[in-house]
């Protein structure tokens, strides 16, 4: 369970470029579920992602993880949480140029300490999984969105996390890919996985995966 | 998750493996850095390594040096001195053997070099003979059994027959030496049967050395002593201010590499900030960043510095370090040319490894933790 209390996050404060990304939000979200941040661009979707994540810490407010404040851990405690609990999805991919499909979804297991053959016969299962056996070392600048975006889920799905945090996960593809990538996250929801992702494509709320929809807009809540 | 118990090591492993794909991407800009570091190293090693190995030489020829010399001055100047003196100071209690040498210099203006003419008291050559230092056989062009021709001090032809050359392992004080017999060597320069050039003395204990010389002074007013040990701090002196002066000289070509590591350093691009960012975001944490971007300045100055010291190491002892020889070798036109013992030196490569890998390790590392020190979210917004 993910509660977020009276949760504010602003940028520059005090500087004459202060900006309020999201103001007093408070909702909670049921594990094993899909759940949807909608609104149009600039309404704090992206921030309240990283808020849930502990990508960054909220300015005021409680973000709590199955009870457990974790807005105000240290960042060791953060960074063994980001790992070990979520797994991200961004929206420009962000994968590393110039390193390899293989590498990129290895990345977040390498400071684990996990023997390397290991993660890498679970890169490479899970690469098949997304059909991209054959691309694991192509560089990643090299791949079609579509690809990059499964890469993406791939390199997310390494640590075997319990939530999945997809910001705008269909934003750079066309509708066929868009299924594909709706349908893995159906697939990721049926292995027990929590789901929550950023969107204002009409198609992700039309397949029937989204089980759960808060509106917001201008860093508000409309309706959760 | 259960990490057995290497995980540290495993963890290790993924970020050199990381930092090596790293260096990969940036290859040029790497390559280039790696240049200009295994030159600098390069540089630096060669004249610490090449000043050190001469010192070492030097210390080694005058541990067949007498303990004494004795000299005569006059008027402030070196003079022959009179054999009798011989006698005075074989009497002094202390003094093991006194024995008179003779040696001068000549300018010869068809090589335009200087030789050093020497008789010595051991194994002398035959009259009319002379063995000649490697440096000379090469500018003259002689060998063995050729003949050396020389204007004697009153501009008579002199005719020396080549018996030897000499091995070039003594090079640095034999590269222009000739050794001739004492009766040409005092027909040669005009020199009386009753002069020497100085007196060579060997004491029986090497702790009475001081109190030896000062027995001399008092019985022979005029005369300077010098001291073995005095001989070896003046070569010691000679090498070291020349090694300065070529390392003052090279302290501007370790400003420009601070330079373009302070750049390189301070300098951190959008797209390395964005790339700290999407690590920590999916769960590498500010130390994680900072251990792979130390392997990663570690692997490239420490290999910069392996193959930089290296090169140095082959430069020194098995090139005859043609970059140093004018400045680190001597005045003399005749350059010794001779190989080094090859030599190596644990403290000497601690320090400059020192001097030149840790500083561009910190260098690199401060920017990085600015960086990894902001939130993931921060650094991916910018």
């Amino acid at each position: 369970m993910i509660e977020l209390v009276q949760v504010s996050k602003t940028f520059n404060a005090g500087q004459p470029n202060e900006f309020h990304a999201v103001r007093e939000v408070s909702f909670s979200i049921e594990p094993g579920r899909v759940t949807a941040l909608r609104g149009p661009s600039g309404s704090g979707k992206t921030t309240l992602l990283g808020l849930i994540g502990g990508l960054t810490r909220p300015s005021s407010g409680r973000v709590r993880l199955d009870g457990r404040d974790i807005s105000a851990l240290p960042e060791r405690f953060l960074t063994e949480l980001r790992r070990a609990t979520f797994g991200f999805v961004f929206q420009q991919f962000q994968l590393i140029r110039g390193l390899s499909v293989l590498e990129n979804v290895m990345l977040p297991a390498t400071p684990t300490g996990q023997p390397y053959a290991e993660v890498r016969t679970r890169a490479l299962q899970l690469l098949a999984d997304f059909d991209l056996d054959g691309r694991a070392e192509a560089k990643a600048q090299w791949l079609s969105g579509g690809e990059a975006q499964r890469v993406a889920i791939a390199r997310a799905l390494i640590n075997d996390p319990k939530v999945i945090l997809a910001d705008e996960p269909t934003a750079h593809l066309d509708s066929v890919l868009s299924r594909q990538i709706l349908a893995i996250f159906a697939d990721l929801r049926a292995q027990g996985r929590s789901v929550i992702l950023s969107s204002h494509d009409p198609l992700v709320f039309e397949v029937g995966l989204v089980e759960r929809v808060v509106d917001i807009r201008d860093g508000r809540v409309t309706q959760a | 998750m259960s990490f057995p118990h290497n995980a540290w090591l495993e963890s290790q492993r993924g970020l050199i493996d990381f930092s090596i794909a790293n260096l990969g991407r940036r290859r040029g800009r790497n390559l280039g850095l790696f240049l200009a570091y295994t030159l600098l190293v390069f540089l630096l090693a060669s004249v610490v390594l090449y000043g050190d190995a001469l010192r070492r030489e030097a210390r080694l020829l005058l541990a067949d040096a007498p303990e004494l010399v004795v000299q005569r001055l006059t008027a402030g100047r070196h003079d022959l001195l009179p054999a009798e003196w011989l006698d005075r100071v074989r009497g002094l209690r202390g003094v093991r053997a006194a024995e008179g040498r003779l040696w001068g210099y000549h300018y010869d203006p068809a090589a335009q070099a200087n030789y050093t003419l020497l008789a010595p008291n051991d194994a002398p050559p035959a009259p009319g003979q002379v063995e000649i230092g490697a440096a000379l056989a090469r500018a003259s062009g002689l060998d063995v059994g050729d003949v050396l021709s020389l204007r004697g001090f009153d501009g008579k032809p002199f005719a020396f027959n080549i018996s030897r050359v000499f091995e070039a392992e003594s090079e640095l004080v034999s590269a222009d030496l000739m050794r001739v017999n004492a009766a040409d060597f005092r027909a040669f320069f005009g020199v009386e049967p009753d002069l020497y050039t100085d007196l060579a003395l060997s004491v029986a204990n090497p702790r009475e050395v001081r109190k030896v010389a000062e027995k001399v002074l008092d019985r022979l007013p005029g005369a300077r002593v010098i001291a073995r040990e005095e001989m070896r701090r003046t070569y010691e002196a000679a090498f070291n201010w020349r090694q300065g002066v070529l390392l003052t000289f090279l302290s501007t070509i370790l400003l420009a590499f601070a330079l373009l590591a302070w750049d390189k350093a301070s300098g951190l691009s959008a797209e390395e900030r964005r790339e700290i960012g999407i690590l920590k975001a999916l769960g590498w944490d500010t130390g994680d960043v900072l251990r792979m971007k130390l392997w990663e300045g570690a692997l490239v100055s420490l290999c910069a510095f392996l193959v930089g010291y290296t090169l140095a190491w082959l430069h020194v002892f098995y090139a005859d370090a043609p970059l140093f020889t004018a400045v680190l070798k001597g005045w003399s036109v005749l350059y010794p040319q001779f190989r080094l013992a090859p030599q190596i030196d644990l403290a000497q490569i601690a320090t400059l490894f020192f001097l030149t890998v840790l500083p561009y390790v910190a260098a690199t590392i401060a920017p990085v933790w600015r960086a990894a020190t902001l939130d993931p979210d921060e650094v991916m917004r910018e």
